[in-house]
């Protein structure tokens, strides 16, 4: 699969945020690497848990944010509103699950 | 240079990321509590007794969310002034709205803006230290003025003392001795609970007054050293209720109800007043009696009995405890009189380090 490291992660945006201290930005993609949220988010989807789904979903839509990890934050955010309105999640946890890995595997290289 | 400690700042949120990124931007010029729960961080406020200048508060967390954490900081006197800024997402509106209107003093959007988030925390911290200051100004500048006034009336009590030709040390160990009476009071189950602390200072303050109505006799029977007649006898008297319009008029220039004044005014009205009714100007009877007069009766009488007077010498102090526990019960509240064997060495003390010239 082909992608645009650009549309997944704006570091210059990340370290502007964070007073350029890169160290500081490796560490932090390194928690998001080893975090769970994606995982709580399926098994609350599957039980049927709404609240705890939503709010996992807006949690990874934070997280990204602050991270600058662009496309993970546009693909929770439009899940957490699918969620809410209890729309029909399926295509878009599919979608999130995909841009997830791709951004565990940007963010994996960006720190070696 | 003066060292000035570090502003705290607290950060609450479950997500460590988020905590680090705002700890990151803050931590060059404060000093970082973190916390990861709502039930952590109010742990931190309440069993800790941390007290930060600003703390910034995530809404969504998954136990305690931020609303039911600043709700309890709003319901405690300990917590409710410090500002809380919540973290929401962006484009959240309406969260934004109903935090501000539940208490918060601002908010701070994620993705988190390095500069942003710097100047909203600083002007908060500038905010709280600056509103700190000047209560600490107003609450010295009340103090100073009462002490003003107290100071006033007191000088206003010696200078009448004066003109009795007594020395004016009599005012000083009025006071004293009340001191150590209330003191003492304390201790019985019966008195504590009617002298509340914060009474206690104005009531003993108060008996520097107990005869500024003295001013209101004339010299001539004031100071005559024979024996008085009736009539001029209830001239005397009725120093009690000088004293008691002296305070009124006092009283209707300031618009508050002082403590200080109203103890003036009961004991300057009835220190002559006797635990069995026979006493003056209103004849009243055991505990309808002030316990403020109570008090003063045993402590006026006392110094008046172990101090020369224009009309007697000075009794020595065992003799003059004796007169008093004579009048246990008729003159005097019986309880209080109880107390003089416990009291009577430092009453002495005080005697003696205070005397007339």
């Amino acid at each position: 699969m082909s992608f645009v490291k650009e549309e997944y992660i704006d570091v210059q945006d990340a370290l502007k945020r964070i007073g350029g201290n890169v160290d500081l930005y490796k560490r932090l993609l390194g928690r998001f690497v080893d975090g769970d949220q994606l995982k709580q988010l399926e098994a609350a989807l599957d039980s049927g848990n709404k609240e705890d789904a939503s709010r996992l979903a807006h949690t990874i839509k934070g997280v990204a944010a602050n991270l600058s990890l662009v496309k993970l934050r546009e693909v929770s955010a439009d899940l957490e509103q699918n969620i809410i309105g209890d729309h029909d999640h399926t295509a878009k946890l599919n979608e999130l699950k995909d841009v997830y890995d791709v951004t565990v595997q940007i963010a994996s290289e960006t720190i070696t | 240079m003066i060292h000035e400690t570090r502003d705290v700042i607290l950060i609450v949120d479950d997500i460590e990321i988020n905590r680090m990124i705002l700890a990151e931007i803050l931590k060059d010029d404060y000093d970082i509590v973190e916390a990861g729960s709502g039930t952590e961080a109010l742990s931190i406020l309440f069993e800790d007794e941390l007290s930060p200048t600003v703390v910034l508060l995530d809404i969504m967390m998954p136990d305690i969310d931020g609303f039911q954490v600043l709700e309890k900081m709003k319901n405690s006197d300990s917590t409710k002034h410090i500002p809380v800024l919540f973290i929401t997402a962006a484009n959240s509106d309406e969260t934004e709205s109903l935090g501000l209107k539940s208490g918060a003093a601002d908010y701070v959007a994620k993705p988190f803006n390095h500069d942003v988030v710097r100047a909203r925390v600083d002007n908060h911290i500038k905010l709280a230290r600056y509103r700190n200051k000047l209560e600490q100004l107003v609450a010295k500048k009340a103090a100073e003025v009462t002490r003003t006034y107290e100071q006033t009336l007191e000088i206003l009590a010696t200078i009448i003392e004066y003109r009795n030709l007594e020395s004016g040390a009599h005012i000083r160990r009025t006071t004293l001795l009340t001191e150590i009476m209330v003191m003492k009071m304390l201790e019985m189950d019966k008195f504590r609970p009617l002298l509340l602390d914060e009474n206690i200072i104005s009531l003993i303050k108060a008996s520097a007054l107990h005869d500024i109505g003295k001013i209101g006799i004339s010299d001539r029977i004031l100071l005559k050293p024979g024996k008085l007649t009736p009539e001029e006898f209830d001239i005397i008297k009725t120093h009690t209720t000088i004293s008691s319009q002296i305070i009124d008029s006092i009283s209707a220039t300031l618009p508050d109800e002082d403590m200080y004044l109203k103890y003036a005014k009961e004991i300057g009205h009835f220190h002559h007043e006797r635990w069995d009714g026979g006493g003056y100007p209103n004849g009243l009877k055991g505990d309808n009696i002030p316990l403020s007069a109570r008090i003063i009766s045993i402590v006026d009488v006392y110094d008046a009995l172990v101090n020369p007077r224009c009309y007697k010498a000075a009794y020595p102090y065992d003799v003059s405890l004796d007169i008093i526990r004579q009048g246990k019960g008729t003159q005097f509240d019986p309880d209080i009189v109880d107390l003089l064997p416990e009291v009577g060495a430092l009453f002495k003390d005080i005697e003696e380090s205070y005397q007339d010239h």
